[in-house]
């Protein structure tokens, strides 16, 4: 464990040098919130209703809001990419030659990763949370907190999953690299970030609900959201648990099989 | 003078082919992808479109026009600028703008010509149809004056667009890592799914 502690640390240093580079991203992170609340203002006006998709327009605001928080903790950048790298490069010996699981080092800097950003993007992020405070629904009660808690948790481990599974195609592919990019194009649709799941036509919902990636974007905004009832989101989290120890499983099974056909030669 | 700038440029241009042609499961896996980013960005739309017959006065194929000149503009950036533009910033935190300084030529011009991207430029005929199909679903007529004053307008756009990010790109030099380049691209200006966001 004290291993992992040590990797855990690194990660956390080595994150805090690039600090300007940090707040012109987390800046440029919100521009699409401007346009996003603009457009749906006049989709609702041109539309006549008080409701689209289910969702009021201060909800449909919040929706977006909420994604974020979402997407922070689920979204790993360049992990597959970084995954494949290491594996067609060869670097992965580097890693094989330590003591120390691939998969766990990941998961540990991953988690590193997110600490930083939480810490660094909590000024940024109240600040918008502040300004959009009108779209904002009541504060949730304890319950439902603990609720939303647990569930963020699990979709970054759905997410640290996903892209695990991806990244190690690359033991059996070479150019990983562009197919993430039609994967990440997927996702952004498929997760609900691009827009609420809840807009779609029934019969697409459907098949959407059948892949994990709902579960580690729309419905986890949802109980931010506070759209659904206790016993719903007690639904969500049990979903979201089968699929981490699905995605998981797979993982490993991955990285076992992947690695009786991987080879590195010198050093 | 300028003709030895055109021999640059075109053999720029050929060394883009080769390496595109190196790698071409690469690029249809791009292709592809970009597709895959236009049936999504229209079903959007049909979506948005579904619920409201107008958005702030504009109709379902005035909105279609607008994102398929969008699409043109930034498809064309892509394939000429942007890679350049983000190897910028590659190239100061490595040191090896220097080996484009020292070079007997313009370094502006070495630095947003070297490479040509080619999966972009594949989108451009599908941004044409895009245009196109809405124009007509509109049934409006367009005379050759309008055409090429598009044609300039598009051109504009994409110089406009290349100004910026060059700009933006080289304040790597003071600030080292600029991996904010390619967010300022993906999220305020091409709105996709960035692949290579940091956080």
């Amino acid at each position: 464990m004290r291993k992992y502690w040590v990797v855990f640390k690194v990660a956390l240093s080595e994150r805090l040098v690039y600090r300007t580079d940090f707040f012109i991203a987390t800046f440029l992170r919100f521009i699409p919130i401007i346009t996003t609340i603009l457009l749906w203002r006049a989709i609702y006006d041109g539309a006549n209703r008080t409701e689209v998709g289910g969702l009021a327009y201060s909800q449909m605001v919040a929706y977006y809001l909420f994604v974020m928080i979402v997407r922070a903790f689920g979204s790993m950048p360049r992990l597959a990419t970084d995954m494949a790298t290491d594996i067609r490069d060869g670097d992965l010996r580097k890693y094989l030659l330590q003591p120390i699981n691939y998969l766990g080092y990941n998961l540990t800097l991953r988690g590193a990763h997110k600490l930083v950003y939480f810490v660094m993007a909590a000024v940024p992020y109240a600040l918008v949370f502040y300004l959009c405070r009108g779209y904002l629904p009541e504060w949730p009660s304890a319950g439902m907190l603990g609720l939303s808690m647990i569930s963020l948790v699990l979709a970054f481990l759905i997410g640290f999953a996903i892209n695990t599974v991806i990244g190690l195609l690359g033991f059996w592919f070479l150019e990983v690299a562009s197919f993430i990019h039609v994967f990440m194009t997927a996702q952004y649709f498929l997760s609900g970030h691009m827009f609420p799941l809840s807009l779609l036509p029934e019969s697409m919902q459907t098949v959407v609900d059948l892949l994990p990636f709902a579960y580690e974007t729309y419905y986890p905004t949802l109980i931010l959201l506070q759209r659904l009832e206790p016993d719903e989101a007690v639904r969500v989290i049990a979903v979201q648990c089968v699929w981490v120890l699905v995605l998981l499983l797979a993982a490993r099974v991955a990285w076992a099989r992947g690695l009786r056909r991987y080879a590195a030669y010198g050093g | 003078m300028h003709a030895r700038y055109s021999h640059i440029l075109l053999r720029f241009w050929k060394n883009s082919l080769i390496r595109e042609m190196t790698f071409r499961g690469h690029f249809l896996v791009n292709v592809a992808s970009e597709l895959l980013w236009v049936i999504l960005l229209l079903t959007f739309i049909n979506v948005i479109f579904s619920k409201t017959s107008n958005v702030r006065g504009w109709t379902e194929h005035q909105y279609l026009f607008l994102a398929g000149t969008h699409m043109l503009v930034t498809s064309l950036f892509e394939a000429l600028f942007f890679g350049n533009c983000w190897r910028i910033s590659q190239l100061v935190r490595t040191g090896d703008l220097d080996f484009v300084l020292v070079r007997p030529a313009n370094s502006q011009f070495l630095l947003s010509f070297e490479r040509l991207d080619f999966s972009p430029l594949a989108n451009v005929p599908v941004a044409v149809a895009i245009c196109a199909y809405a124009l007509i679903r509109q049934g409006t007529t367009v005379s050759i004056t309008e055409i090429a004053l598009y044609v300039l307008l598009i051109a504009g756009g994409v110089l406009i667009l290349y100004s910026l990010l060059f700009m933006f790109a080289t304040t790597s030099v003071w600030l080292i890592r600029q991996t904010g380049v390619d967010m300022l691209w993906f999220y305020a200006v091409s709105r996709k799914p960035g692949g290579t966001c940091v956080n």
